[in-house]
């Protein structure tokens, strides 16, 4: 993993890099030192910026959004209870920012598939295995045509391992709506596959 | 559910190559989170070492009793050396 400028080489050689995210965050929480929180930095930033750019596709954007999200998540640590793994209230709170922030600014286009004045009727369940499976360049591509509510969605479920619980939680809805949220994601996912790549099977 | 194994998910094997394909945050972000986490830090330490002696100068001020004066004679005393005009002797006899 890259690592930001000022922590580069220090990581290898440090016991630190050794300690858990936890163990890292109660070292901060009990002596409040800021290279514990720098460490977390180092682990994170590279991930979270990647996220903010896939999701606001501008680069000086994710620059503002990630350090906002480690503002939030510095100023939020004290109340990380271990519920979830932290890699996962990183990520929570980095969709979270991205959702709000493209909520805030599109305001009367939908965000989710579902949002839409007509949106797809669902027969049949696209099975996991068809989007698991495709070919990583043309799920790419197809990630980058459905809309951003739907792509986060996704990788919220498919990259990150998030439970519908956890979802639920960041998009405020009830989980039943989450699982509609995504069984219409999948199929808008399915739908411009088929319409970009006809000679596909897959 | 969706598989954690990263060989049969294409998700994943796509977060890993946007990972290392993504430029790094740049180093004026770093040195603005770095800077907040710090300014907070010292913020806090300050609060935490003189927010109470400030407290206590201020109820001193308006008439009450100095409240870090009370913790000192509650430690003195739960170290045992009590004041010269104390008039219960540890057996409970008066004076």
């Amino acid at each position: 993993m890259k690592t930001p400028s000022s922590f580069r080489g220090k990581s290898a050689k440090s016991p630190l890099s050794k300690k858990t995210d936890s163990e890292v965050i109660k070292l901060y929480l009990k002596t409040q030192r800021s290279d514990y929180f720098g460490l977390l930095y180092q682990r994170y930033s590279t991930k979270v910026f990647s996220k903010c750019i896939s999701l606001l596709k501008d680069e000086a954007l994710a620059q503002d959004a990630t350090q906002e999200i480690f503002t939030k998540i510095f100023l939020n640590l004290a109340k990380f209870s271990e519920r979830s793994k932290f890699s996962t209230w990183v990520y929570s709170i980095t969709y979270n920012y991205c959702i709000d922030f493209l909520r805030k600014r599109k305001k009367s286009k939908a965000l989710f598939s579902d949002e839409m004045e007509n949106p797809p009727d669902i027969v049949d369940d696209v099975p996991d295995s068809a989007l698991l499976e495709m070919e990583v360049m043309k799920l790419k591509k197809v990630l980058e045509l459905i809309p951003t509510g739907d792509k986060a969605i996704l990788l919220m479920k498919y990259q990150d391992d998030m439970s519908i619980k956890e979802i639920a939680a960041i998009l405020d809805k009830s989980e039943s709506a989450i699982k509609m949220k995504i069984k219409r994601a999948k199929h808008k996912a399915q739908n411009v596959y088929r319409d970009i790549f006809p000679n596909n099977l897959n | 559910m969706a598989s954690a194994d990263s060989n049969n998910n294409s998700f994943k094997k796509l977060g890993k190559i946007e990972e290392n394909q993504a430029p790094q945050p740049s180093p004026q972000t770093e040195r603005n989170v770095m800077g907040t986490a710090r300014n907070v830090g010292f913020i806090g330490n300050v609060l935490e070492l003189y927010f109470s002696k400030a407290l206590g100068m201020l109820s001193a001020l308006f008439g009450g009793t100095d409240i870090t004066e009370k913790s000192e004679k509650a430690k003195e005393l739960r170290d045992g050396s009590f004041d010269n005009d104390n008039t219960i002797e540890p057996g409970g006899r008066v004076n």
